[in-house]
């Protein structure tokens, strides 16, 4: 329990809030996992596709916690991103639905947290700024459905906490994947394709090739 | 593809590239004007990532660096069977910070048509591994990657080195870049 109020305080959030049935976390502080980084957020809903990203870096070239919402990406390739696709009108809501696609770590900064970190905040900024409800996909990875899980219990947590009595329908906990898919056995390092990095990346072995051996 | 480009005077370009670099500030501010005028200012770096390209700057190596890279592109465009002229080649350069020695790195996947190499301005005389083949790296080398390529750059950058890092993309290839940054290859 302590180690989940820890938890919770380093992901920088302090409750969880319902709106027009959603629930979100209720953000004190920029996460102190991800202590340092700054986050860009690109909506692409254009002729080339209906999607967006979120794209982390761990640098000095904007001060940590800066949110920079852009019509463009970087050149250099990010330290995390997610991706969210399929974005759509919800007309009884009155807002706009999505579902993530890909999540992805340079191999360096994995197990730090940070995917998780970004998720979350990124699922709080997605509605904020751009009225969009972001909800996990029915092809999304076995990583991706692992994080989606971790997360809704975190939130889930803080809100059953302030109303023991309200049940939250809203947040599907979402299955752990058993089957290995066909995404988990490639490294998509171009989520949003024509726009790309134009940078190096970080190289990590094909999973087939993990497998095999 | 390595090549090793005789024609460029590597140290007065790191030099002088230094030297601009320290003087790309300007200092903003106020006064208060009285019979003892007081003026406040501001020091502001006027180095932007979502703008600065190594090519856009005016000098008469970094010209000539850039024609070399041209003739380069236009050569493997030709050995590839690639036309130069209908891609609408547009060239970008960065310098390379030591975060790229701490993993492997390799190059972009859409490479077919894209372009990407390093030149050395400055070594520290230091050898990196490409596809487990050890490269040395004295000043004026130009490597032209290849799609896929492995590349441990081994503590080759560092404080006593300066490595520049160039690509070059097709103008389809540019969607969502920032407009201001890259600047046409011809």
């Amino acid at each position: 329990m302590l180690n989940l109020v820890k938890h919770i305080y380093n992901m920088g959030f302090v409750g969880a809030k319902s709106t027009k049935g959603f629930i979100f976390p209720i953000f004190r502080k920029y996460p102190k996992y991800i202590k340092g980084s700054w986050i860009q957020w690109t909506l692409m809903q254009d002729v080339n596709g209906n999607k967006g990203i979120e794209c982390l870096y761990l640098n000095d070239k904007n001060p940590s916690g800066t949110l920079i919402f852009s019509n463009f990406i970087n050149n250099e390739y990010p330290t995390s991103w997610i991706d969210i696709s399929n974005i759509q009108n919800d007309n009884i809501k009155k807002c706009k639905d999505a579902v993530i696609n890909r999540v992805y770590c340079q191999p360096y900064y994995r197990r730090k947290k940070i995917n998780i970190s970004l998720a979350i905040l990124g699922y709080t900024v997605w509605w904020a700024k751009y009225n969009v409800r972001v909800r996990q996909g029915v092809s999304a990875s076995k990583t991706g459905s692992a994080m989606h899980k971790q997360s809704a219990k975190l939130i889930l947590a803080l809100r059953f906490k302030r109303s023991k009595n309200k049940k939250n329908e809203n947040i599907i906990l979402g299955e752990s994947k058993e089957i290995i898919t066909e995404p988990d056995l490639e490294h998509f390092k171009d989520p949003i394709l024509p726009a790309t990095w134009h940078s190096l990346r970080p190289y990590e072995k094909n999973p087939n090739e993990i497998l095999e051996k | 593809m390595i090549t090793k480009l005789e024609n460029i005077r590597n140290e007065f370009l790191y030099k002088q590239y230094k030297d601009m670099i320290d003087s790309m500030y300007e200092e903003v501010g106020s006064a208060k004007w009285g019979v003892r005028t007081k003026i406040k200012t501001k020091k502001i770096s006027l180095i932007d990532y979502k703008t600065f390209n190594f090519f856009g700057m005016y000098h008469k190596e970094i010209y000539k660096l850039y024609l070399e890279i041209s003739k380069i592109i236009k050569e493997e465009c030709k050995k590839n069977k690639i036309n130069f002229e209908n891609n609408y080649y547009y060239l970008l350069g960065n310098l390379l910070d030591q975060s790229v020695n701490n993993f492997l790195v390799t190059t972009p996947d859409r490479t077919r048509l894209n372009f990407s190499g390093i030149y050395v301005i400055k070594s520290n005389n230091n050898k990196m591994i490409i596809n487990e083949k050890e490269i040395d790296t004295p000043e004026g080398t130009l490597i032209l990657f290849d799609k896929g390529d492995i590349i441990d750059f081994c503590d080759t950058i560092n404080k006593d080195s300066m490595f520049l890092y160039f690509s070059v993309s097709t103008l389809q290839n540019l969607h969502r870049q920032y407009y201001q940054k890259w600047i046409p290859l011809v």
